[in-house]
Parts: C-alpha cells; sequence; structure tokens
C-alpha cells in the first residue's frame, strides 16, 4: 500500500522515456507519413480540381463553338431559304412569264384563226353578197338594165377619142364585143359607126353573145377593154369591198 | 484477555465490511441509474449511441471510482492499519 | 500482502528493486520495441499510421482545442497502462498497476501535462485558471487539482487490485476454473481503465489550455465530469 520512492522515481523516468522514444522512433515519423500523405491527397485533389476546372473550361469552349456553330446553321439555314425564295420566285416568274407567253402565243393563234375564219367569212360574204346584188339587179330589171348599160358603152366610147392617135388609116382593126344578147340591128350598126369614128379607120367587129354577163356589153379594142356589163361591174364592186375590208383589218 | 490491538483489529475489519458494503451500494443504485439514463437516451436517439456509450462508460468508471475508494479505505484498514504496529 | 505489495526482486544496497520496475522496465523496452521495428517494415507501419489516426480523430472529438500535440501523450498512457494491465494475466507476472506508486507516477505525470500544455498553450495567464471565479476559490481549486491527480492514481490501483483480490478469493474457495470470467471481467476493467486514464488526462489537459476561452465559450463538451 505504501508509495515506495524509488518504484515512484523509478516509474516517473520510466514513462517519460517511454513517451520520449516512442514520440522519436515512432509517433513522429508515422505522424510525418501522415502528414505527408494527407498532403499529397490535398495536392491530387487540388491537381484534381484543376483538371476539373480544365474540363470545365474545355466543355465551355466546346458549348460556345457549338453554340458558334448553330448560330453559323441558321445564317447558312436562312441564306438557303432566301436563295430558295429567289430562286422559286424567280422560277415561278419564268414559269408565269412562259405561261403568257404560252397565252399570247396561243391568244395569238386563236385571233389569227379567227382572223382567218372572219377572211373567210368576208369573203364568202362578199361573194355572197356581190352575187344576190347581181342577181337582184338582173331579176328587177335585166332589159332596162341592158340597154342603159349599153347606152352608157357608147357613151364611153364616144368618150374616147384618143383611139384615133394609133390608128393608122390602111389598117382594120378588129373589135371584140361581147353583149349578153344579141344586139339589134340598130345597135351593131351604131356600135360599128362609133368606133370607127374613134379609132378612126375600118374597123371589124366579132360579135359574140354571153349570157355570164348578166346584162349589158364588153368591147375590146386591141389592148383596150372597155366593160359595161353587169358581170364587170360586180366584179369591180367585189374587189371594192375586198378592197375596204382588207384596208379595214389591215 | 483482549488487548487494545485486538480490539482495534475487531473494528478495523468490522469498519471494512461495513465501508465495502456501503461504499458498493451507493455507487451501484447510481451507476444503475446512469444505465437506465443512458438506455433511454440510446433507445430514444439510436444516431447518438456510440457517443452515450462512450460517455456512459466513462460516468461509469468514475462512479465506480467511490466504490474503490470503499474498497481502499477497507484495505488500508485490513492490511496497512496506521493504528496497528 | 501479495496482492499489494510488490516482492523486492533485486536488492541494489539501500535500492530495492521491486517486480513493478523489472515488469515495467521490460514493458518500455517492448513497446519501444515493437513501435521502432514496426515503423520500419512498411505494412505494420501503415497500420500504425491507421491507428494513429484513427487515434488522433476520437481525441479531437472528445475536446474542442487542438488535440494533436497531445496525441503522443495520450496514446502513451493508452499503450503503457493498458499493456501494463493486460500483462497481469500471464501467470507468475503481477500487474504492475496494481503498484500505487507506479499509478501514482502516472497521475504525476498527467498532472504535470496539464501544466506544461497549459502554459505552453497560454503563457503565465494559465496560472490565472487558479483564482477563477475570484481569489477566495484559490485553495478549492488547489485542492481540487490534488484530489483528482490522487483520484486518478487510486482509481487505477484500485480497480487493478480489487479484481485481482476477488480473483484471489474465488480461486482460494472454489478452485480452477471459475475465476476464467472473472479473468474476462479483468480484460475489459483493463481496457476501460486505461481507457478512462487517458480519457480523463486529454480532459483535464484540454480544460488547462483552454481556460482563457472558457468564458466565451460556455458549453465544454467534455465526456466525463469533473472527478471525485
Amino acid at each position: 500500500m505504501q508509495i515506495d520512492p524509488v518504484t515512484f522515481a523509478f516509474e516517473l523516468i520510466n514513462f517519460l522515456v517511454l513517451a520520449f522514444l516512442l514520440q522519436r522512433l515512432v509517433y513522429r515519423p508515422v505522424a510525418a507519413s501522415i502528414a505527408e500523405r494527407r498532403k499529397e491527397i490535398t495536392e491530387t485533389r487540388a491537381a484534381a480540381a484543376e483538371k476539373l476546372a480544365l474540363v470545365d473550361k474545355r466543355a465551355e469552349e466546346l458549348a460556345t463553338r457549338d453554340r458558334e456553330l448553330d448560330a453559323l446553321r441558321e445564317t447558312i439555314f436562312a441564306e438557303a431559304t432566301a436563295a430558295a425564295a429567289t430562286e422559286r420566285a424567280k422560277l415561278i416568274a419564268e414559269a408565269r412569264a412562259d405561261a403568257d407567253a404560252e397565252r399570247k402565243r396561243v391568244q395569238a393563234m386563236l385571233a389569227a384563226e379567227r382572223e382567218a375564219a372572219l377572211g373567210w367569212v368576208r369573203e364568202v360574204t362578199v361573194e355572197k353578197g356581190v352575187e344576190v346584188a347581181g342577181r337582184m339587179l338582173l331579176e328587177l330589171v335585166p332589159d332596162a338594165a341592158h340597154d342603159a348599160l349599153v347606152r352608157r358603152l357608147f357613151d364611153v366610147l364616144a368618150a374616147h377619142p384618143e383611139l384615133r392617135e394609133q390608128a393608122r388609116p390602111d389598117e382594120t382593126v378588129h373589135v371584140d364585143a361581147t353583149f349578153a344578147r344579141m344586139p339589134t340591128k340598130e345597135q351593131s350598126q351604131a356600135l360599128k359607126q362609133l368606133l370607127e369614128a374613134s379609132v378612126g379607120s375600118t374597123v371589124r367587129v366579132t360579135i359574140t353573145e354571153d349570157e355570164r354577163l348578166g346584162a349589158g356589153a364588153t368591147v375590146r379594142v386591141r389592148d383596150r377593154v372597155f366593160d359595161a356589163s353587169v358581170a364587170g361591174q360586180l366584179e369591180i364592186l367585189r374587189d371594192d369591198a375586198r378592197h375596204q375590208l382588207a384596208r379595214e383589218h389591215a | 484477555m483482549m488487548t487494545p490491538h485486538d480490539w482495534i483489529s475487531i473494528v478495523s475489519i468490522v469498519t471494512a465490511g461495513f465501508a465495502v458494503a456501503v461504499g458498493s451500494i451507493a455507487p451501484a443504485i447510481g451507476e444503475a441509474r446512469a444505465l437506465t439514463q443512458a438506455m433511454d437516451a440510446i433507445a430514444r436517439q439510436p444516431d447518438a449511441a456510440n457517443s452515450i456509450s462512450r460517455t456512459l462508460f466513462v460516468g461509469m468508471a468514475m462512479v465506480e471510482s467511490t466504490a474503490i475508494y470503499a474498497l481502499v479505505i477497507a484495505l488500508v484498514l485490513l492490511f496497512a492499519n496506521p493504528l496497528l504496529p | 500482502m501479495d496482492a499489494m505489495t510488490p516482492q523486492v526482486w533485486l536488492q541494489l544496497g539501500p535500492l530495492g528493486l521491486t517486480e513493478t520496475v523489472f515488469v515495467s522496465g521490460a514493458l518500455t523496452v517492448l513497446l519501444v520495441g515493437v513501435g521502432a521495428v514496426g515503423a520500419r517494415i512498411r505494412a505494420v507501419r501503415e497500420a500504425y499510421e491507421v491507428l494513429y489516426e484513427m487515434v488522433e480523430g476520437m481525441l479531437q472529438e472528445m475536446v474542442t482545442v487542438d488535440a494533436t500535440p497531445l496525441v503522443p501523450l495520450i496514446l502513451t498512457q493508452w499503450l503503457f497502462i493498458l499493456s501494463a494491465n493486460l500483462v497481469g494475466l500471464l501467470p507468475v507476472i503481477a500487474s504492475p498497476t496494481r503498484d500505487l506508486s507506479l499509478t501514482a507516477a502516472l497521475a504525476i505525470v498527467s498532472f504535470g501535462a496539464g501544466h506544461v500544455y497549459g502554459f505552453r498553450a497560454q503563457g503565465m495567464a494559465y496560472l490565472k485558471h487558479y483564482i477563477e471565479p475570484n481569489p477566495i476559490m484559490l485553495p478549492f481549486n488547489i485542492v481540487g487539482e490534488a484530489s483528482r491527480t490522487l483520484a486518478l492514481a487510486l482509481r487505477l490501483f484500485g480497480n487493478m487490485v480489487s479484481g485481482e483480490i476477488v480473483g484471489g478469493i474465488v480461486v482460494s474457495l472454489a478452485g480452477l476454473l471459475l475465476p476464467i470470467p472473472l479473468m474476462a471481467l479483468d480484460v475489459l476493467t483493463s481496457v476501460v481503465q486505461a481507457y478512462i486514464f487517458g480519457v480523463l488526462t486529454l480532459v483535464f489537459t484540454a480544460s488547462a489550455m483552454q481556460v482563457a476561452v472558457k468564458k466565451t465559450v460556455p458549453e465544454t463538451p467534455t465526456p466525463a465530469g469533473s472527478p471525485t
């Protein structure tokens, strides 16, 4: 039960020595390597954090690039859309122009056809009109007309003394006279006298009958023809009508 | 014939017995209460079981020290009685 | 009585070297040897590192001051007391902690450590804690410190001796096999007492280190209360 001073002193020293030796030989190196390990861990963590930051930065860069590419894509898309719109508009315009041209062509063709048809109608109209006019003329006053026309022919012949200028006195001039119906003796005689007076030389008249003239007569002296027949008048009328219509539609 | 030394021995032995007996009752009750409280606390907060049981151990050892003191007194009376030569 | 008065193994003139001296000396040599050799073997050293870090964590959990400088002291106490307690389980050899001289020496070391660390942490301001909360308390403070140091020594000593005595009585009464459960209990007591000695030293030392801080931080988590 007593405290033995020797043992007490020894134990005091013993424990202190033990603590000192353990501190020197065990705790300090162990603590040092723990500290080293912790430092290493910290450094590794720092390095890892650094790398993480780097990765983050890289990711950020990639994201930025991504965004840029997106924007670029948008731009290209917009440009392409605009170009497509332009192209489409151009194509549409071209197609419209083509269609217009086609329509115009067709319209022209139709107009030409119509024109042709109209021309044909005109022609027919003129023909028929002239025919109807001639027929009506002949139907209504055949004899009066015939006589009037012959008289008029004579008037014309009398009014053309210049036929004489070409005449040679010893020559016999052949004259062809065509009548719608055979003239009377007086008429033939009158004609022969009138011609001789006009031409100024001997005249031999060859008289032929041609019903196609309708009424009136024609006389050919050398290269000149004096026409006072319904057919001839109708021919003139027809030509006039034709010319008139052609002028109007030109 | 009883000498004074004999009386001292008798009284010392009896006192040592009482010292241990009484000195162990109180710490036993105290320890039991501490234990029940600790069990209660652990049941309520199982998460803190580690810290509670560690504190309980230390506290119990402290309480038990009281009993140990009684034992030391008893031992002194029995084996190192200053009144006996 | 065998259990309480260690045998003198070697008498050098007036100096009687008891069994305690030899056994504790042998333990010192053993611990230092194992420690020093183990620290040179890589695997063992790494185990040491794990243990050291674990101990450091445990100690740091219990106190608010920086426990790092206290680790060597507490760890040495644990190792020494634990091995000294357990060596008593071997036949022939008696536990050195059954000697009040040894436990008193350990308690004095603990007491001294409180002052050394207190001075190191606060300088002369450390002495002020004797007159806290006011100078009238000076004697009480001194008695308190002395009594808790005494209590440290007596607690370890009493626990070990009581185990030994009870074991001896049971052996003498009941024969060979019955003491075995008691020896198991002894193991528990040995571990717990070693643990408590170290923890109390830690708490005292830490409180000595943070007297000045105590005012601003009223709640100081101490696992053990003030000793009786």
